[in-house]
C-alpha cells in the first residue's frame, strides 16, 4: 500500500502474505496418486510426456502421503477401500487438497450399489470434482487448474 | 355332456368348465393369446380380430357318435379360416394352435392394419410403457409396414370427453372396450360410437361430458393411449413410477389401490403421488375404482395447509414446540383431567384406534366415535363374516338397500349390487326418493321421510311379501344408510334390519348380514373396537375439562359450538380445520399415504395399506403419537403397526386370528392379470400385497330390540331439510382435488316442483338457506323425484348441517335474486 | 561378464537420452493449446432447437430411461398454442443432467426420437461443488438459431405444430 512507491527505487516489491503463500503452494503441489480403476490410466497419461503435469509443479506422483499435498482419487471407491483412503488422507500434512476424478469417485457413477461409496466426499472433503468416465487427461488438468484458482483465493483462516 | 371339457392349446392339455372361451382357457396354461377388444370382465366383441388362432375339432363319426380315430388318436379337422379366440367356446377334444405359422401370420397382419392408422407417437403418449398395442407389436407385430406412410390417418388429438377424460381420436383403435364398459359394467352408457369406418369416433352425449362415476376405469382398460385422465396427462412415464399398495380412504368400501409415486421437481423435489390405480381384489373392487377414489384419493394429503409441527396455544397464538414438550403437555393435561374425553373418527386406522382405546382405558377416559350414523354395534354382530363376497350373490339371493343413495355414497357397492342383480339376485330398493339403483331393482319400496323404521318393521311381518322373499332366499344382505335419519334414527333402522335378518335366519354365515353405508373408511373398525357415538356432543364439550380429538372436525361441521368456557382441546389432525383453529395443543398426524395401517371396510374386511411417500414435516403416525403420550403416563403401548395389530387381535374377539401376515396373503384370482401382459386386464395392478381378511362372526344369542322413531316428517307450512350425501362434496378430502372442482359445483338444493310452485320459486333460483343459524346461498333445482315438503340439502357443501345428521324443519325465509 | 559391459550399457542408454534432446517436444500445452477431439467424441450434452426456435425436446423421458447411470431427470408438461415450447402436446418443463453421474455413453442420443439431444465436444467439466454439476435446461439448450428471434415459449397459430414426433418417412425411399 504505497510502500512500493516510496521504496520503488530500492527494488522491493510487497504483496500480501496470503497471496505469496498461495502462489508458492500452487507452484509445487505434489499429488498423491490414488488410482483405483480406469481413471488411473488417464491420470498416468496426464502425468506422462503428452500432457506433462510437471508443467504445473507436479514433478512426480508420490505414493507417500507424508510428502504430498494433493490427493487425486481416481476410480470407484469400494466400501472396503474407504477406511484406507481416509487413513492416507489423515496422514497427509496440512494443507491438503483432494480432487475427485471421474464419475465413480465423485458420486458413484453407474455403480449405484451397496459395494461402492456413493461419492468420495462421504469419506474425505473434496475440493474439485472432475466429470467424465473417465475424464480425459485434459479434463484432469482442467480440474487441477480449477483447484489452483480455488487455492489462490484461499485465506490463512481457511487452514487455521 | 359333462360340464368340464378337455382341450389342447399349443400342445398343453387343459381341463376347463364348458362354456369357457378359448382365450380364457389358454390363460390357465399360461398361453397368452394377444387381444385388444376382449376383456375378461366385458365379454367378447370380436372387433379387433387380434386373437386369431387356428382351431381344430375332432371329426365325429356319425354312426358311433365317437371321434374318428387315426393311429389311436382322434382325427382333427382344422377350420378353413382362422377363428377368434375371444368368441370361440371350448369343446371336447379341441386343438388350438396359437403359434402356428398361419395363426402368427393372421395376428401379424391384423397388427399391420391397426398400425396403418395409429399415429405412433409413443414418445409422448401417456400409455407408452404400459400399452398393449406397444407390447403386442413388439411380440407379434411385423417389423415393417407395406402401407404407404403418407396415407396415414390423421384426426383430432385432444378431445375432452368431459373435464376428467381426454380422447385422442388418432390413437383410438375402435376396440369398444370403453363403450362396452360404460354399458355393461358401469350401466351408464354415456359414451358411444359415432359414424362408421375410418370416421368412427368415440363421443360423449351426456351433460356434463362423460358423466359417470366410473369414467376413470376406461383409461385403464383402453388398450392404447386414446383415453387419458386429465389428472395424469403428461405427468410421468409409467416406467418411472414407483408403486405402493394402498386402500382407498374415501368411503367404507375399501377399494384396493396402488399409489404410483415419483420424485418431482414441480413439488420441490419431494416424492409425491402421481396417480391412483385400481389393484385387483375380486372380493372388494374387482378391477375398478370410482372417480372419487381416483381423482380425489390422495390430493388432500398434499395440501399446503398440512400441519407440520406440534403447536401450542400461548397467549392466543400458536407456537411451534418440540414433540417432547407436546407429548409432555398432552400427558399432563390428560392425567390431570377428571374424566378426559377421546373423540375419534373413522378416518383412523385400526391400529390408531386400538392404541387410543388402550390409553383411554388407562386414564379411565370416555371414548366417543364421531359419526352421525348408528347401528355399528349391530353390523358387528350380524355383519358380513369371513368368506363373504358380493360377487357370490346371484340367483336365489336377495339384497335390500334402504335409506341410501349408494351410487353417491359407495359407488363400488352400487356396482357390485347392480351386478348381483344382473346375475339374478333379487334387489329390493327401499328409499324415500328415486335413486340410480332403482333401475336395476326388482322391487322398489317408497316410503315417506320419517317412516323408515316402520317400513322395515312392516316387512318383517310373516305375511309380508318381502318377509317371504327373505325367508326363501339362500342368502340375504341388507345395506342400510342414514338418509333422512340421525344417529338415533339410523340405529333404529339398523335394529329393524337386524330383526328382519335374524328372524329369517340370515346372519352369522358367509354372504349374509347387515352392512352399514358408512361415510368414512374405518367407521366399521371403530365400532368393532368399541367406540360409540354420543347423541349430543355439545353437552360433552360443555362439561369436560380435556377433549382429545383425533381425525375429526366437530367445530367445522357445526356439531359443537364453542362457548367462552371451552375444554382444553388436544387436536390430532392432518389439515388445519376449524377445530384445529380452536385447539390448545395441535399434534400433526401423518396421512395414510405416509404410513402403514389397516382399515376395516363396511364388509368387515381388514385390509392393509402401505407407506407410499415420505412423511411431511415432523408429522408422526397416530398410533405412535398415542404410544408416546402413553409412555409419559407409564403405559407401554406398541409403536410398530404390526405389533399393535397383534395386540389388537389378542384383545378384541372379533379380530381374533388377524395379523399383518394373514391380511397380506394372496391367492390366485380370476381373471389372472399381471403387469407383464397388460393387454388382458388393462393397466390394473395385480394384487401381491394382500387380499385382506374378514372378521369373525360374533357369537351372539340375543339382539337388542329395535326401538327408535325414525326421522322427522315434513310439517304443514314448514320444509324438512334432509341432509344427503353427495359423492363430490366440498369436504376437504374432495375439494383438494383440483380436477373435481367443476363436478362439485356449488350448493344445490332440490325441491319438488309443486312445492316450488307453491312457494313461488323457479328452477335455478338462488336462495338463501338458513339452517340452525348457519346461512348459505344455494341454487334451487326443481326435481320431481323429491317428495313434497322436503328440501334435499347436500352435506359438506358449505352449509354445516351436522346436528347429529338429523333432518331439520325450517321455514323458508326469503328469495335472493341474481 | 566382460569388462566394460556395464559402462557400455550406460553409454547406450545415455545416448538415447541425448538423442531426444534434438527431438521436438511432444507435450501439448493444454490450457493454452487444445487438441481437437475426434469426430466421435462424446462430451457435454446440447439440447437442440428447430429452425423456428422451438425446442426439439418433447419431454418423453426416453433418454432418462436409456441412461445407465440415472443421470437424466425429465419432467413433462402440456404445451398450448399460447405458450408453445415444442411441437406437439408435450414439452420438458424440467430437464436436468447430472454431469458427474453421466458416463457420456451416448445412449440418450440413441434413444431420442427427435434428435433433440446430442453429445458435444466440451470436456472441461470440473466443479468445486457437487450441486453445480447438475445442468438444467437453460444451460443445456443451444442458443437461438440464426434467423429466428423468438425464444420459447412462443405464441403460435393453432393447429400448426400438432405433431411431436416428425412425420415418419418410408425407410425404403
Amino acid at each position: 500500500m504505497g510502500v512500493e512507491q516510496k521504496l520503488g527505487n530500492m527494488g522491493v516489491v510487497t504483496a500480501k502474505l496470503e497471496d505469496m503463500v498461495n502462489w508458492a503452494r500452487t507452484r509445487a503441489m505434489w499429488p498423491m496418486l490414488f488410482g483405483l480403476a480406469c481413471c488411473a490410466i488417464e491420470m498416468m497419461s496426464a502425468q506422462a510426456a503428452h500432457y506433462d503435469m510437471s508443467r504445473f509443479g507436479m514433478e512426480l506422483m508420490r505414493p507417500s502421503p507424508r510428502q504430498s499435498d494433493l490427493m487425486i482419487v481416481a476410480g470407484r471407491v469400494s466400501r472396503k477401500m474407504a477406511p484406507v483412503l481416509r487413513r492416507l488422507y489423515d496422514q497427509m500434512p496440512e494443507p491438503k487438497w483432494v480432487i475427485s476424478m471421474g464419475d465413480c469417485a465423485s458420486c458413484g457413477g453407474v455403480f449405484n450399489n451397496y459395494a461402492i461409496v456413493q461419492g468420495v466426499d462421504e469419506v474425505v472433503p473434496v475440493d474439485v470434482y472432475v466429470a467424465g468416465c473417465p475424464p480425459r487427461p485434459e479434463a484432469l488438468i482442467h480440474g487441477i487448474v480449477t483447484l489452483y484458482e480455488k487455492v489462490q483465493s484461499e485465506t490463512m483462516k481457511d487452514h487455521a | 355332456m359333462t360340464d368340464r371339457v378337455t382341450l389342447t392349446i399349443d400342445g398343453k392339455q387343459v381341463t376347463v368348465p364348458a362354456g369357457m372361451l378359448v382365450v380364457d382357457a389358454a390363460k390357465k396354461v399360461a398361453v397368452h393369446i394377444p387381444i385388444f377388444c376382449y376383456h375378461p370382465k366385458l365379454g367378447s366383441a370380436a372387433m379387433c380380430r387380434q386373437c386369431l388362432v387356428e382351431v381344430g375339432r375332432p371329426i365325429i363319426d356319425h354312426a358311433t357318435g365317437h371321434p374318428e380315430l387315426e393311429d389311436g388318436f382322434p382325427r382333427i379337422q382344422f377350420s378353413a379360416k382362422l377363428e377368434t379366440a375371444c368368441t370361440t367356446l371350448v369343446s371336447e377334444g379341441m386343438v388350438v394352435l396359437t403359434q402356428s405359422e398361419r395363426a402368427r401370420k393372421g395376428q401379424k397382419e391384423v397388427l399391420e392394419f391397426l398400425l396403418t392408422s395409429h399415429p405412433l407417437d409413443c414418445p409422448i403418449c401417456d400409455k407408452g410403457g404400459e400399452c398393449p398395442l406397444q407390447n403386442l407389436t413388439m411380440a407379434h407385430g411385423p417389423g415393417k409396414s407395406r402401407f404407404l406412410f403418407d396415407e396415414k390417418h390423421h384426426a383430432e388429438k385432444q378431445v375432452p370427453l368431459g373435464e376428467l377424460i381426454f380422447l385422442d381420436r388418432e390413437r383410438c383403435i375402435q376396440c369398444g372396450r370403453c363403450v362396452r364398459f360404460q354399458e355393461n359394467v358401469a350401466g351408464e352408457p354415456v359414451i358411444g360410437f359415432y359414424q362408421r369406418g375410418r370416421s368412427m369416433d368415440i363421443v360423449s352425449f351426456s351433460e356434463p361430458g362423460f358423466d359417470s362415476v366410473f369414467s376413470g376405469n376406461t383409461t385403464d382398460i383402453c388398450p392404447v393411449g386414446a383415453l387419458t385422465t386429465a389428472d395424469f396427462r403428461f405427468g410421468a412415464r409409467p416406467w418411472e413410477l414407483m408403486a405402493a399398495a394402498s386402500i382407498c380412504s374415501q368411503c367404507a368400501v375399501g377399494c384396493n389401490t396402488t399409489l404410483n409415486t415419483r420424485r418431482e421437481a414441480r413439488s420441490d423435489g419431494q416424492i409425491v403421488v402421481k396417480r391412483v390405480m385400481p389393484r385387483q381384489n375380486e372380493q372388494v373392487n374387482e378391477l375398478w375404482i370410482c372417480d372419487k377414489g381416483r381423482f380425489a384419493g390422495y390430493h388432500y394429503t398434499e395440501r399446503d395447509d398440512r400441519l407440520l409441527k406440534p403447536q401450542v396455544r400461548r397467549d392466543d397464538k400458536f407456537r411451534s414446540v418440540s414433540w417432547d414438550a407436546a407429548f409432555l403437555q398432552a400427558a399432563e393435561k390428560l392425567q390431570d383431567a377428571e374424566k378426559p374425553v377421546f373423540l375419534v373418527s373413522g378416518r383412523l386406522s385400526n391400529e390408531d384406534l386400538f392404541n387410543l382405546l388402550q390409553l383411554a382405558d388407562g386414564l379411565g377416559a370416555e371414548t366417543l366415535l364421531y359419526t352421525n350414523m348408528g347401528g355399528g354395534d349391530l353390523t358387528g354382530m350380524v355383519g358380513l363374516t369371513s368368506g363373504s363376497n358380493l360377487a357370490d350373490l346371484g340367483l336365489g339371493d336377495v339384497i335390500l338397500v334402504v335409506a341410501s343413495d349408494l351410487q353417491e355414497e359407495a359407488p363400488l357397492w352400487w356396482l357390485r349390487i347392480k351386478q348381483a342383480a344382473e346375475r339374478g339376485a333379487m334387489l329390493i330398493v327401499v328409499n324415500p326418493r328415486e335413486t340410480k339403483l332403482e333401475k336395476h331393482a326388482d322391487y322398489v319400496v317408497r316410503y315417506a321421510y320419517g317412516d323408515e323404521i316402520k317400513t322395515i318393521q312392516d316387512m318383517n311381518k310373516a305375511t309380508h311379501k318381502i318377509h317371504k322373499v327373505f325367508a326363501k332366499a339362500a342368502n340375504a344382505v341388507i345395506f342400510y344408510g342414514s338418509e333422512g335419519l340421525g344417529l338415533e334414527g339410523s340405529s333404529g333402522l339398523a335394529g329393524a334390519c337386524t330383526s328382519l335378518l335374524v328372524d329369517t335366519g340370515h346372519y352369522a354365515r358367509p354372504n349374509n348380514g347387515l352392512v352399514g353405508v358408512w361415510q368414512r373408511a374405518n367407521d366399521q373398525g371403530a365400532w368393532e373396537l368399541g367406540f360409540r357415538p354420543v347423541k349430543d356432543l355439545q353437552v360433552i364439550f360443555d362439561k369436560s375439562e380435556v377433549v382429545y380429538i383425533v381425525g375429526a372436525d366437530p367445530v367445522g361441521d357445526g356439531a359443537v359450538r364453542l362457548k367462552k368456557r371451552k375444554p382444553f382441546m388436544i387436536v390430532q389432525e392432518l389439515l388445519s380445520t376449524d377445530t384445529v383453529g380452536h385447539a390448545d395443543l395441535v399434534l400433526p398426524a401423518r396421512a395414510f399415504t405416509e404410513r402403514e395401517g389397516t382399515y376395516t371396510s363396511g364388509e368387515r374386511r381388514v385390509q392393509r395399506f402401505y407407506q407410499a411417500v415420505p412423511p411431511r414435516g415432523e408429522s408422526r403416525p397416530d398410533y405412535e403419537i398415542v404410544a408416546e403420550i402413553a409412555a409419559r403416563l407409564d403405559t407401554a403401548l406398541e409403536r410398530e403397526p404390526g405389533l399393535v395389530m397383534d395386540q389388537l387381535a389378542e384383545h378384541i374377539p372379533a379380530f381374533g386370528g388377524i395379523s399383518y401376515l394373514k391380511v397380506s396373503e394372496v391367492v390366485e384370482q380370476w381373471p389372472v392379470i399381471n403387469r407383464s401382459e397388460l393387454f388382458y386386464g388393462g393397466a390394473v395392478y395385480e394384487n401381491t400385497q394382500g387380499l385382506g381378511m374378514q372378521l369373525r362372526p360374533a357369537p351372539v344369542t340375543s339382539f337388542p330390540v329395535s326401538k327408535g322413531k325414525g326421522g322427522l316428517r315434513p310439517k304443514e307450512g314448514l320444509l324438512l331439510a334432509v341432509p344427503v350425501n353427495k359423492l363430490y362434496d366440498q369436504g376437504l378430502t374432495v375439494l383438494s382435488a383440483p380436477l373435481l372442482r367443476e363436478r362439485i359445483g356449488e350448493l344445490k338444493v332440490c325441491m319438488n316442483p309443486d312445492e316450488a310452485d307453491r312457494l313461488g320459486f323457479e328452477n335455478g333460483a338462488r336462495l338463501r338457506i338458513g339452517l340452525n343459524g348457519n346461512n348459505a346461498k344455494a341454487l334451487l333445482v326443481v326435481d320431481p323425484t323429491v317428495p313434497s315438503g322436503i328440501l334435499l340439502v347436500p352435506r359438506s357443501m358449505g352449509l354445516p348441517i351436522f346436528e347429529a345428521g338429523m333432518p331439520v324443519l325450517s321455514k323458508v325465509r326469503k328469495k335472493v335474486t341474481g | 561378464m566382460r569388462f566394460g559391459e556395464p559402462v557400455l550399457e550406460l553409454v547406450r542408454g545415455m545416448w538415447i537420452t541425448f538423442k531426444s534432446i534434438f527431438e521436438r517436444p511432444v507435450t501439448v500445452q493444454y490450457p493454452e493449446e487444445k487438441r481437437p477431439v475426434r469426430p466421435r467424441f462424446r462430451g457435454r450434452h446440447v439440447l437442440h432447437r428447430y429452425e423456428n426456435g422451438l425446442e426439439k425436446c418433447i419431454g418423453c423421458s426416453l433418454c432418462s430411461a436409456a441412461c445407465p447411470s440415472d443421470a437424466i431427470f425429465v419432467e413433462a408438461a402440456e404445451n398450448t398454442d399460447e405458450a408453445r415450447y415444442s411441437p406437439g402436446e408435450r414439452y420438458a418443463s424440467t430437464y436436468e443432467i447430472n454431469m458427474l453421474r453421466c458416463i457420456y455413453c451416448g445412449f440418450c442420443e440413441d434413444a431420442c426420437p427427435t434428435e433433440a439431444i446430442t453429445l458435444g465436444d466440451n470436456y472441461e467439466l470440473t466443479f468445486t461443488d457437487r450441486r453445480d454439476a447438475i445442468y438444467d435446461k437453460d444451460m443445456l439448450i443451444e442458443p437461438l438459431p440464426a434467423g429466428s428471434d423468438e425464444l420459447t415459449p412462443q405464441k403460435v397459430k393453432p393447429g400448426v405444430h400438432t405433431r411431436a414426433v416428425p412425420e415418419m418417412k418410408n425407410p425404403d425411399d
